[in-house]
């Protein structure tokens, strides 16, 4: 019963329990403020307590002045051996110690490598717990954006400009060569924090893919190139039954979150606003200043069209809810649900020989199905593209713990090991994708493909082996960065060149000014706007707010910090030959 | 001298109070001294003593911050929302759980009341938004009634309707036990007493079982006032998405953020503010407590 004696007794110290769980956490500034008027004793504790720390704070601060220019003195000595703590690329979770590859670099460069891992969606939120609890390994990858903080609170180590020019001239050869903006990304108050590291993938546009078969399901027999069939084709999708289903219950497109920023939403309809040649979250030149994209008259003509589209449902309605990640995209094509995404075409997708292509999971899902590559559509205007990241976005930066600036000498060792990959393509290709004829062969037909059973993508993972040179599927977790062209042309096969020229060509590209939005230093400002951005346009696509909001978005963007920020971005445009010359890179060439 | 020797009396249970004070006195003392932070331009370079003092630049900040305003205004008519509809759904189902003849059918109901409380929100929120997705179930009815399909997770009106519901679905049957051990406390001669004053049971559940459940709700909705500015942080972080921002960013969301960020100085007045408030609310509902019942009842 439940009225019972002792169950009652029982709810009763079942109450008392649960009184002292929501009494205890209810605020910790309560209790102690109330400690603080009237409890004496404990509030000699508390006292007593902070006083400790600040001894225990200042005995610890040894004075120790760091001048990082003294790395130019220090000689990489080969003979010693040196162990370094080594935070590699995110995506390699399933990584595991003592590979292949590890070994091999120990032996090569006198090293005892201690591997560790971060789980790939985790990133934004676990490191910087991790560098706030102290622990911080000798060598980092971080993301561009968290230069600036982690360099403010002493967590990353200076590195000169003239450190990294002496210590790996190969490499800085090559980014000078390739992608000078991003230098921009690893200064912060005049000075220089990390590595760059450079990709050749990313800075080729994605297009979108469509379904052939619904295509030719509703009466149209070629790929949409411009804005106006794109338009015609996605209502046919959405009224002219694609599936042939009898139910008018598919929808014409759905788009690409970024999951390393699912809250930017940085390229979503990428294609679209690039028709209006508009890159929404970047900083963009017009007339010699830099602006902002998404506060453009260019994005509000755009709006206009999103906003008549999803009002049509030929936008897929929560476009924006989807767990951001490709897989969970893919599966609205491959399922039937949309006939048309943004952003996600590569090589890849369409190799049927690959079961897990997407093409081969379309063609196994229904019969007929069939996706073939966007072109990107052009505007009222003639304009096309889409975001190009500037080399190197993706692949981040190389950050060296400050705990380094007594320990000099591994910095200058990782400095040798970057510049001799960047110097000896065949060093880094072991480093990258492990030994050849072991781990992947290459010959004209197939390309570059791994051996068995490294063709399993979880073998090849577990033993930290790329199983190709584009560093979107897999950042080089001990090759830092993604190679160069040269060797990536090596590698692709005659149809995969002729698929890049067609479809991924950088003409179409549209880059970022300053080669990325973040390489301003604002820390509170960006995200908020962005945010601000991204809620506003969803409203405005969505229908819930008229498209004429813009203009008022537009006042309250500057008002909100954005006309401060847009200066501080023209000041870094102003800044950037300053940057450059530092860093090494010629001046342009004028006629 | 009078506690130390009722100390010496119970050492017993004095004894067996110690780990719990230890695990109090590091988890919610020690981090204290952390709110000096929220004074600070702080850096971890140059520690907590170390860094300049910032005054109430942090707290101006906020202030001048329109995402901060924005979450403040949604914490606060999130928690009301959740007030007005969540306070009084375990009432009522303790009251109903109360009147069931059969044990065996409380016992059962209770239990399955109570279930989704042992649920966490990061299982939950997945199950909603597959139930409520495109879709999902709900939208495939809707779609075969003729009704078009609703996106419940990304409007602004449906996404608060679906965490207060959700949340009183998820809290009811929690909040239920402890109405449930008071009225198990309420004397059965009273019952028998009105009964044969010829009370039927909406009389006795209005006049005996309410009143007599008076104190405990006075006091839930006090310590629930003093959480007005927790908004229910695991139920909103695993349920939003960027369209809902702007009436679903809560106090909680934004200081995770910051700290994301590395800003810890906003962060801290963020949530040093939202303490305060918290005392200030509890403090007060407190007195009026007091004052409206003549000090009978009160947490302090």
């Amino acid at each position: 019963m439940l009225t019972g004696f002792g169950f009652s007794k029982f709810i009763g110290a079942a109450r008392e329990l649960v009184f002292a769980q929501v009494l205890l956490p209810f605020s910790r500034a309560t209790v102690w403020i109330i400690v603080f008027v009237i409890h004496q004793p404990l509030r000699t504790v508390v006292f007593a307590f902070l006083w400790c720390g600040l001894i225990a704070e200042v005995s610890a601060q040894k004075k120790f002045a760091y001048d990082p220019l003294a790395l130019l003195q220090i000689r990489d000595d080969p003979a010693r051996h040196l162990t370094l703590r080594w935070q590699g690329t995110i995506r390699a979770e399933a990584g595991r110690p003592g590979s292949w590859i590890e070994r091999f670099i120990e032996n090569r460069f006198n090293l005892t490598l201690e591997p560790r891992f971060i789980v790939f969606f985790s990133y934004p939120r676990v490191l910087p717990l991790r560098m706030l609890g102290g622990d911080i390994a000798d060598v980092t990858w971080i993301m561009a954006r968290d230069v600036a903080p982690f360099s403010r609170h002493g967590f990353a180590l200076e590195l000169p400009w003239e450190v990294i020019r002496r210590h790996a001239p190969n490499y800085v050869r090559l980014l000078n060569a390739n992608a000078p903006e991003m230098w921009l990304l690893t200064h912060n108050e005049g000075r220089n924090y990390g590595v760059p590291l450079s990709t050749i993938e990313s800075r080729f546009p994605r297009p979108g893919i469509w379904r052939m078969d619904w295509l030719r399901n509703v009466g149209i027999d070629r790929v949409p190139a411009t804005l106006v069939e794109m338009e015609e084709a996605l209502r046919r999708f959405r009224y002219r039954d694609p599936d042939r289903n009898g139910k008018i219950d598919t929808y014409g497109m759905s788009t690409w979150r970024s999951p390393m920023a699912p809250d930017t939403m940085d390229r979503s309809f990428e294609e679209i606003f690039g028709a209006h040649g508009v890159l929404t979250t970047g900083w963009m030149e017009r007339n010699g200043k830099i602006v902002w994209g998404g506060v453009l008259p260019e994005a509000k003509e755009t709006l206009g069209v999103l906003q008549r589209w999803y009002a049509e449902g030929l936008i897929y309605p929560d476009y924006a809810v989807a767990p951001a990640g490709s897989i969970d995209l893919i599966k609205k094509l491959t399922s039937g649900m949309v006939g048309y995404l943004s952003g996600l075409a590569e090589y890849f997708s369409f190799d049927l020989s690959n079961n897990q292509s997407m093409a081969a999971v379309v063609a196994s899902v229904q019969s007929g199905g069939e996706i073939v590559p966007a072109l990107f559509p052009r505007g009222p205007e003639g304009k096309r593209g889409g975001r190009g990241v500037s080399f190197g976005e993706s692949l981040g930066v190389l950050m060296f713990g400050r705990h380094l600036e007594h320990e000099p000498e591994k910095v200058v060792r990782v400095l040798r090991m970057l510049d001799e990959f960047a110097a000896d393509a065949e060093l880094f290709l072991t480093v990258r994708l492990g030994k050849q004829g072991h781990h992947w062969q290459w010959d004209e037909a197939k390309g570059l493909h791994p051996l068995p059973p490294f063709d399993l993508s979880n073998n090849a993972a577990r033993e930290l082996i790329h199983r190709t040179l584009e560093p979107w599927r897999t950042w080089g977790f001990y090759s830092l960065f993604g190679g160069t062209q040269a060797i990536a042309d090596l590698f692709r096969t005659a149809p995969h060149r002729a698929f890049d020229d067609a479809y991924r060509n950088s003409a179409d590209a549209i880059y970022d000014a300053l080669g990325q939005a973040e390489a301003v230093p604002a820390d509170l400002i960006l995200g908020d706007l962005i945010q601000f951005q991204v809620t506003t346009y969803s409203e405005i696509i969505g229908g819930r707010l008229p498209l004429s909001h813009f203009d008022h978005f537009v006042r309250e963007w500057h008002h909100r910090g954005g006309a401060q920020l847009t200066g501080e971005a023209n000041d870094l445009f102003a800044r950037r030959r300053w940057i450059l010359d530092r860093a090494g890179v010629p001046p342009p060439v004028t006629p | 001298m009078n506690t130390l020797r009722s100390l010496q009396t119970h050492r017993g249970l004095a004894f067996m109070a110690i780990p719990g004070l230890i695990v109090f006195f590091l988890f919610y003392y020690v981090p204290m001294a952390g709110i000096v932070v929220a004074f600070k331009d702080f850096t971890v370079r140059e520690g907590i003593f170390g860094s300049q003092w910032a005054g109430l630049d942090n707290f101006r900040r906020l202030f001048e911050h329109e995402g901060f305003r924005s979450a403040l205004g949604n914490t606060f008519i999130i928690s009301l929302l959740r007030l007005s509809f969540g306070f009084f759904a375990p009432i009522v189902l303790a009251l109903l759980l109360n009147e069931l003849r059969s044990a065996a059918l409380r016992r059962t109901l209770q239990t399955v009341t109570y279930l989704p409380f042992l649920f966490s929100w990061i299982i939950l929120s997945g199950i909603f938004l597959l139930v409520f997705s495109i879709e999902g179930p709900i939208n495939s009815l809707l779609l075969h009634s003729r009704h078009a399909p609703i996106s419940f997770l990304s409007d602004d009106a449906w996404f608060l309707t679906l965490v207060i519901a959700t949340g009183i679905w998820q809290s009811a049957g929690y909040g239920a036990v402890i109405y449930l051990a008071a009225l198990a406390g309420i004397s059965p001669e009273l019952y028998e007493a009105a009964r044969v004053d010829g009370a039927n049971r909406w009389h006795q559940m209005r006049h005996i079982s309410l009143p007599g459940l008076s104190p405990t709700i006075v006091v839930l909705l006090i310590l629930n006032l003093g959480h007005v500015l927790n908004a229910g942080f695991d139920q909103i972080y695993n349920l939003y998405n960027p369209h809902v921002y702007d009436v679903a960013d809560i106090i909680d969301t934004y200081v995770l953020r910051r700290v994301f960020n590395l800003q810890l100085g906003l962060s801290t007045a963020a949530d040093l503010l939202k303490s305060v408030v918290g005392l200030i609310f509890l403090l007060c509902a407190n007195r009026l407590a007091r004052a409206a019942t003549k000090g009978e009842h009160g947490v302090f």
